[in-house]
């Protein structure tokens, strides 16, 4: 896989806008030990090579050093969180310490680490990442929400509601125009569909009707939170009651669940077009789009210039142009616990291939995939939309 | 780097001076390995003497015993032995003389003795001065509150 030589995402040259802000005069000598040059800077690229080599926090502390790496720091970031480039985010487990998340480029194998303080947060259970923020359980009762790269945090709790536990899935979505926050989540025994909104400071259950199925993925499309069923229904969520207003669409696919396992479905936002995405385990089985002007679904042959990134139980994400990122158009990455499997989806051709292992020669002694991190992606739904 | 040579290249030896005049004599499949080097070697290729004008010789001595025994255990040995400012004026001298490997191995090194320390820390090992005004410095300070605490103590 080739890496575009016009790569817009800041790649590691922190220091490139470095300048030196030493003034003319002469070094202090601090230590008594005596150094062959008056100063002894190290040159930009080497500078990099080592920021490339901390994880997030500690490019914090390098951006407080003085005000011409601070500027550096802030264009980097600046670029690092607007990059459209997917990240995969991993989970290593070293038996001495605590877990270390990374964000992975799979094209060229750049990561960035991040130890999460444990000693403040103390989180249990990584869910998943939406709309910007590390979605975690804190404890039985209590979800948090922290964003990796600003450290904004926030922890809702959950008890009066529902009970924390495996295989939560949620999405955050921002009110338009305002600092509310709507935070949809599948979680709980029996799982529920649960919605908190920040307007109202607290949590609604939306309940299950039999007939469409049971909720088990959400998307936000034009600011308005869709959900999907097992059944494969559509369905509008509504803001303002417990309800969702289930779409009456055509040609709706025939979802046989294998017994045992429930299907695997996703709704994805693709460029502004909502789609249906089925899994079946780590292969896409298909894809439908949902056609709103004649309000029926219609399988796609093929995903034109675009790829689907997906991670079981969580959400699927498209992106557009991908071979401008390193990868391939028309193909469907799946993130399997330590693998990435790929797949092109195109008529019957669908093969799968590993595309990534674990990194043997790091001295954690296991690492997980977890999710997909699109970092530009941060959803707004505009509560006026829906009745 | 398979080291497949003949055996009058491998017994071709080199001088290398180095900046505070000391003499180091090697083999030319280790010289090699510094592609200043080599690339001086490709420009005259009769010279026996190469002048490593920006390194000094205890530096020199320990870049070159590096290309000779580097292998992953003794590169997870080599780096505990320097104090800061031996690392870093190691790591000039990889720079220099262009040994990707062992300016690698000493950036991961450096990487990892400034974890988790404060600005002040990293400040101090490369001889930065702070621009901040005590304002900015406070502002900083709250907007990065949960990344500046439990940082190491200096």
């Amino acid at each position: 896989m080739e890496i575009p030589g016009n790569n817009d995402d800041a790649k590691g040259t922190l220091f490139h806008l470095q300048v030196t802000s030493r003034t003319g005069k002469k070094v202090k000598k601090k230590k008594k030990k005596k150094k062959i040059e008056q100063n002894s800077d190290l040159p930009c690229d080497v500078l990099d090579i080592i920021s490339e080599k901390l994880d997030l926090d500690d490019l914090l502390h390098f951006s407080g050093v003085c005000k011409s790496w601070r500027v550096s720091h802030k264009i980097y970031w600046t670029n690092f969180l607007a990059s459209q480039a997917p990240l995969l985010i991993e989970i290593w487990c070293d038996k001495h310490s605590k877990p270390s998340y990374s964000f992975r480029s799979l094209p060229d194998q750049k990561v960035y680490w991040w130890k999460m303080d444990q000693k403040c947060f103390r989180p249990i259970e990584y869910f998943t990442y939406s709309g910007g923020y590390f979605i975690m359980g804190k404890d039985n009762n209590s979800l948090m929400l922290i964003n990796p790269f600003t450290r904004i945090n926030k922890v809702i709790n959950t008890s009066s509601t529902f009970q924390v536990n495996l295989g939560c899935h949620a999405l955050l979505a921002f009110g338009k125009c305002s600092q509310e926050f709507v935070f949809v989540v599948l979680g709980g025994w029996p799982k529920s569909l649960h919605v908190y909104q920040s307007r109202n400071c607290g949590w609604v259950t939306y309940p299950t009707m039999e007939n469409v199925g049971k909720v088990i993925d959400f998307v936000v499309l034009h600011n308005i939170i869709y959900v999907v069923t097992d059944k494969a229904n559509i369905g509008v969520l509504s803001l303002n009651s417990a309800n969702i207003k289930f779409l009456k669409l055509k040609s709706t696919p025939n979802i046989t669940p294998n017994p045992g396992f429930k299907p695997h479905l996703a709704l994805v936002n693709c460029d502004e077009q909502l789609l249906l995405a089925h899994f079946k385990y780590f292969e896409i089985k298909d894809v439908y789009k949902i056609d709103f002007s004649t309000m029926s679904y219609v399988k796609l042959k093929t995903l034109g210039d675009n790829a689907l990134f997906y991670s079981w139980d969580k959400s699927c994400y498209s992106l557009s142009n991908p071979n401008k990122w390193g990868y391939e158009r028309n193909y469907v990455y799946v993130s399997s616990l330590s693998r990435v499997e790929v797949s092109v989806y195109s008529g019957d051709d669908k093969k799968c291939t590993p595309f990534l292992t674990p990194d043997e020669s790091h001295s954690y002694t296991h690492s997980f995939t977890l999710d997909w991190c699109f970092r530009h992606v941060r959803y707004e739904v505009d509560y006026s939309l829906v009745e | 780097m398979a080291e497949e040579k003949s055996q009058a290249s491998s017994s071709k030896m080199l001088t290398l001076k180095a900046s505070d005049g000391v003499l180091f004599e090697v083999e030319l499949n280790i010289a090699k390995e510094m592609k200043t080097v080599q690339a001086y070697i490709d420009d005259c290729e009769d010279i026996e003497t190469i002048p490593i004008p920006n390194v000094l010789g205890k530096h020199l001595a320990i870049v070159i015993e590096y290309i000779k025994k580097t292998n992953e255990e003794y590169d997870a040995e080599f780096e505990k032995q320097w104090n800061m400012d031996d690392l870093q004026l190691l790591l000039l001298a990889a720079n220099y003389l262009n040994i990707s490997g062992l300016q690698e191995c000493l950036c991961k090194a450096i990487a990892k003795r400034i974890e988790n320390k404060s600005p002040e820390y990293v400040r101090k090992v490369f001889n930065i001065e702070n621009d901040h005004s005590p304002e900015e410095e406070a502002k900083l300070r709250k907007e990065y509150k949960w990344a500046f605490e439990g940082v190491d103590k200096d």
